[in-house]
């Protein structure tokens, strides 16, 4: 093995930062027209009338759409599952300007076809629409008085779970807590915005996007159109970022295949940046109220969640479900866990990095830290006292766990034992210094993939799998993998991905494409190489003629067994063909279900507050992480760093601001969404433990993606209290809270 | 975006000019604000009439008594010349903390202090705003609790909504002038003199004629400030506008205060002065406990409502953070 483990640049990188790549509305088309999509400007309620004259009578103007003339398409009566392999699409169930009813924000309410993006952006101007509002009264967060059954959660797991007596429990513990956490309601932003290029041809069509999910899409706009997959091609050659954000078909793309179908032109209609604030989904805000019972000496009884998310009226749905990753943590014999929704008008709720895990590990470690400072014991030792040996939810045992090993390296490197526990005890320069610590996990998960490889005349060697390329360096690992799992020179190795005319695979979502894609691309290779071998074997001709395939191996692009060799060109010139290929399907197996298998970490975080203003400041954080092997320490880390700029940003500063008398969105431009810039993010020391997970898979792999900064929004709050005595239990900080300070 | 006509001006007359002969003309220096409105659909020129090609308002001059700033130095070219580091370090300090490198390089002095509100609704062409349209009644007034972020002082019944420049608290703080120039003659304002806070019925909040334009700032050495420091507390560090900002400028002599400047962003809805707290500081020792007095003083008048009851207590806290600063930040050793 050679390539895997080394820390390589991305294939893509230079490209990408030198502007050379195509994204998927970048692709030249001939005849192509523009649209502008034109938003609502209330949250619920209804169109009352929609003047399209002058819009029409604008100079390249080809046509408007609006619910009067729009073609009617199809939305599912039940909500699918994108984690429901025999699925796919997780479309979700309101599709705008089918009628005049407003259900959140920023709807679309007009579609203006032109010859050019600026004219149909006038055009979409001048378009005069009244309505008739629908008065509510809302509140920040969702609320368990409104709440409701969910339709289910995530899709694969119940609502409603629970272990041993945990009330009971709770009550006869000697130590009690009960405490309230809320998170905010959140947006994705990736660089690129969402948009869809149509392209009809003799019935079928081509569309182009960026998604997470390739597959899903076509499912999702084949049922919205009412036309047979196979008519579908969904192409997206890169994708500029996604986070979660992309994975789920939303609505836009069937309303612009329908209006390019209309107008008999190719269409593109990419989403203005306010839209996306409104119209793709959003992590939900969640309102979770939490018990733990312990005894004095730290042993965790039980630990009761009941959390509340927001969710919109026509889809009773939970991503943000923080309820999953608390119910495995600790050693806890009593839990339950139960998430419902509370509506409110909003597009239907996709993921968002660590979906459920970003507060769920808020609210857990929050508590934890709160119980730790009751008890009087150190958070490490807390943690350490309650560690789960095996998965309790699941009652089977870890294919590996280092989470001991992660809080000691990270202790060690940050510094733990020159903590004084004493609250607002520790000062720098005048300023309040607070360390805080907290635990982070996320399972490692396994879908069914396929994949194609191809060993052609000229010695290269294909990889056809039509995964997507999100900006996490899925080409450049599966190019590690079939390098060794090949013997094949890594400049060999071209990826061909991103169309859903190649084999199929899931979504790029909830970090197991290393795990999903990365071992069928492995298993399609030694298939590839079985092939090979067998071929020069059985002829004559060869000079390895007759020896046994276990006695072969290929290295470099050659069959050997240390003294006979033949290169892999020269036996594909023997059997007389341009090229040998072969495809495989991974499936689900009894083995998986045997173990459970997750990754591990420690966040460790300085904080410095002003103690007169009561302005904090992150100093430096220290992460340790238990991934298994890892492919690519570069990309690896590199997945780390943005997993830890995702929860900062939620820790500290992002938010969606809503009107609560109309819920309509305040804040909705990125100079008003706080996400975190460079001056917001301190010095991060973020490492892997060097350990494989043989347990885990063939390739020794477990999640990385997701896992970086899981945790690390209670340990922020975590040193917060430790420097001033404040509890901060509704993210994000916000500089008001903490102006109750001492002084 | 509208279709508008674009004319460029060789002096500060023929702009004035060119400007009078067509209804909806604007000044465009960096464009940095006032093209983002048109975007948004909230300005239609119909005519853009641009000063960049007026020369000899670029330089940034030491006369003796006065730093001057012609109206057209990039806010990046301010902030980093060395006069203004030297002299008026307070304008370097509060230029640094607005907006980004790249908006800076484009942003001009006179922009700076010209840019528009901030606030959510004048950015929603959908709902009432009356610095947007006259006559509009502003929803803020109207909500009981109020926003977040509107202002505490220069209320009036018809926009709350706080001025969004750095630049120009740092300046106010020093007490400085602006230099406007008509078809006939120039004329100097003191800034607290140049804006007015909102009144119905109109959209604007400075006293700029319509035959007038801004042709630089004077930053008058007299008041012999040596201390200074520009606190900018927000909800990220970078490329985000204050929540709450606080300019001191100190004539410090053997501990004692001979001279104050003090002054808050986002407090006010224009720039905001503290000219009591001045007062008071004035022959006062250079001490903490002087300073949270001052503070005090600096926020007796402020009107709050619910949702921005905080800014009151934080605003009294920046003050003090401020002034500390400001003693511990000696002219020259900042850069
Ligand atoms: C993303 C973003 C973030 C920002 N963040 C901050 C921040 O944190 N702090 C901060 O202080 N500012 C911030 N700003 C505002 C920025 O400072 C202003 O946009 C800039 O200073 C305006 O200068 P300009 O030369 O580009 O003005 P323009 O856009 O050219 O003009 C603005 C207005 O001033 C008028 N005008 C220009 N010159 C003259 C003149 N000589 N005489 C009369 N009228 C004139 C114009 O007619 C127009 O009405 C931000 C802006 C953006 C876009
Ligand atoms: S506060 Fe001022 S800017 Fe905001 S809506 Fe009211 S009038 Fe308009």
């Amino acid at each position: 093995m050679e390539q895997i483990t080394k820390p390589l640049n991305r294939v893509d990188g230079p490209d990408k930062v030198s502007g050379k790549i195509t994204y998927a509305n970048d692709v030249a088309i001939d005849k192509l027209a523009f649209g502008y999509l034109v938003s609502a400007t209330i949250a619920k309620g209804r169109v009352t009338s929609i003047r399209t004259d002058k819009a029409r009578s604008q100079k390249g103007v080809l046509q408007v759409f609006t619910h009067e003339n729009m073609p009617k398409l199809y939305s599912p009566p039940t909500y699918i599952s994108p984690f429901d392999p025999s699925g796919d699409s997780g479309q979700q169930k309101h599709v705008p300007m089918q009628d005049d009813k407003i259900v959140y924000d920023l709807q679309y309410v007009a579609l203006v076809v032109a010859e050019s993006f600026e004219v149909a952006q006038e055009a979409g101007h001048l378009i005069e629409v009244s309505y008739e509002e629908e008065k509510g009264t809302y509140e920040e967060h969702p609320n368990p008085k409104d709440a409701e059954e969910l339709e289910f959660l995530f899709g694969i797991m119940e609502g409603d779970y629970h272990r041993g007596k945990p009330e009971a429990a709770f009550e006869a513990s000697e130590v009690k807590l009960e405490q309230t956490y809320t998170t905010q309601t959140m947006h994705h932003q990736p660089m690129e915005r969402h948009g869809t290029t149509a392209v009809w041809n003799a019935g079928r069509l081509t569309v182009y996007e960026p998604t997470a999910w390739i597959f899903g899409h076509r499912k999702g706009v084949a049922e919205m159109l009412g036309m047979p997959v196979e008519d579908v091609t969904v192409i997206s050659p890169y994708v500029g970022g996604a986070f979660g954000g992309k994975g789920l078909v939303a609505p836009h793309t069937g309303i612009i295949a329908a209006a390019a179908k209309e107008v008999n032109r190719p269409l593109r209609v990419e989403l203005t940046r306010k839209q996306l604030f409104g119209c793709v989904g959003l992590r939900s805000a969640t309102h979770s109220e939490v018990k733990i019972g312990a005894e004095k000496d730290g042993t965790i009884n039980s630990i009761i969640i009941h959390t509340t998310g927001e969710t919109p009226e026509f889809q009773k749905t939970a991503f943000e479900s923080s309820v999953i990753a608390p119910r495995m943590m600790y050693s806890n014999p009593n839990m339950r866990a139960k998430m419902e929704v509370a509506p409110v008008p909003m597009s239907g709720p996709v993921p968002m990095r660590s979906p459920g895990e970003a507060s769920g590990l808020f609210l857990l470690e929050s508590a934890l830290d709160e119980l730790s400072y009751k008890l009087g014991m150190d958070p490490i030792a807390l943690r350490k006292k309650n560690h789960a040996d095996i998965n309790l939810e699941t009652n089977l045992p870890w294919t590996s766990k280092h989470l001991n090993e992660c809080y000691d390296v990270g202790a060690k490197k940050f510094g733990w034992d020159k903590r004084n526990p004493k609250i607002g005890s520790m000062r720098k320069d005048g300023m309040l210094v607070g360390y805080g610590m907290a635990s982070g996990s996320y399972p490692t998960l396994f879908h069914p993939a396929s994949a194609k490889a191809k060993f052609l005349a000229d010695g290269t060697v294909e990889l056809i799998v039509g995964t997507q390329e999100i900006g996490t360096g899925t080409n450049t690992i599966i190019r590690q993998i079939a390098a060794d799992y090949l013997g094949v020179a890594i400049e060999k190795i071209k990826v061909v991905m991103g169309n859903t005319r190649y084999p199929k695979t899931p979504p790029t979502v909830a970090a197991f494409t290393a795990a999903s894609v990365g071992t069928t691309v492995a298993k399609v290779c030694e298939q590839l190489k079985t092939n090979l071998i067998r071929r020069a074997t059985t002829n004559e001709a060869s000079p390895l003629f007759g020896l046994k395939a276990e006695t072969l191996n290929i290295s470099n692009g050659t069959i050997t067994n240390g003294t006979k060799e033949e290169s892999l060109q020269t036996t594909l010139k023997r059997a007389g063909r341009p090229y040998v290929e072969t495809q495989l399907q991974t499936q689900y197996s009894p083995e998986m279900f045997k173990k459970s298998s997750s990754s591990f970490g420690a966040n460790f975080v300085e904080v410095e507050v002003d103690p007169i203003t009561g302005w904090a400041s992150l100093k430096r954080i220290v992460g340790v992480y238990d991934c298994g092997k890892i492919i690519n320490p570069k990309t690896a880390h590199s997945q780390l760093i943005g997993g830890c700029v995702f929860a900062i940003g939620m820790a500290m500063q992002e938010a969606a601001e809503r009107d609560l008398s109309n819920f309509r969105y305040l804040n909705s431009d990125l100079g008003g969404y706080h996400m975190p810039v460079q001056a917001d993010i301190p010095d991060l020391d973020l490492s892997f433990l060097d350990h494989t997970d043989k347990e885990a898979n063939i390739l020794e792999v477990k999640s990385v993606g997701e896992l970086g900064g899981v945790g690390l929004q209670a340990a922020i709050m975590n040193a917060i209290y430790h420097a001033t005595g404040i509890r901060i239990r509704s993210l994000p900080y916000k500089p008001e809270k903490l102006l109750e300070i001492a002084e | 975006m509208n279709f508008f006509q674009y004319t460029e001006a060789k002096t500060a007359r023929d702009a004035i000019k060119a400007k009078q002969e067509k209804e909806a003309s604007y000044f465009i220096a960096g464009g940095s604000n006032l093209v983002d409105m048109m975007k948004e659909g909230i300005q239609h020129p119909q005519q853009l009439v641009d000063i960049n090609t007026i020369s000899g308002l670029r330089d940034i001059k030491n006369t003796g008594d006065t730093v001057y700033l012609g109206t057209l130095a990039s806010n990046t070219a301010a902030a980093e010349s060395e006069k203004i580091i030297n002299f008026a370090p307070l304008v370097s300090q509060s230029l640094v903390k607005g907006a980004t490198q790249q908006i800076r390089n484009m942003a001009t002095i006179g922009g700076n202090l010209m840019q528009e509100s901030r606030c959510p609704f004048f950015y929603d062409v959908s709902a009432a705003c009356g610095r947007r349209t006259a006559g509009d009644v502003c929803p803020t007034v109207t909500a009981k609790d109020g926003i977040r972020t509107n202002a505490l002082f220069g209320l009036n019944e018809s926009c709350n909504t706080p001025h969004p420049s750095d630049m120009a608290v740092g300046m106010l703080a020093l007490r400085s002038k602006v230099v406007l120039q008509s078809k006939k003659d120039t004329r100097k304002l003191a800034l607290d003199k140049f804006y007015h806070i909102p009144v119905k019925e109109n959209t604007k909040i400075t006293h700029l004629q319509d035959d007038e334009m801004i042709v630089g700032v004077e930053i008058p050495l007299e008041h012999g400030f040596n201390h200074s420091a520009y606190l900018k507390v927000r909800d990220r560090k970078s490329y985000a506008f204050a929540l709450i900002s606080g300019a001191a400028a100190l004539n410090i002599q053997t501990g004692t205060i001979l001279n104050a400047g003090l002054a808050s962003g986002w407090v006010g809805t224009i720039p905001w002065r503290f000219e009591e707290a001045e007062n008071f500081l004035q022959g006062k020792a250079a001490t903490e406990s002087n300073f949270r007095q001052a503070a005090k003083i600096a926020i007796s008048d402020a009107q709050p409502k619910k949702n921005n009851a905080f800014k009151v207590k934080l605003l009294e806290k920046i003050l003090v953070r401020t002034l500390l600063m400001a003693k511990e930040t000696p002219y020259g050793t900042n850069n």
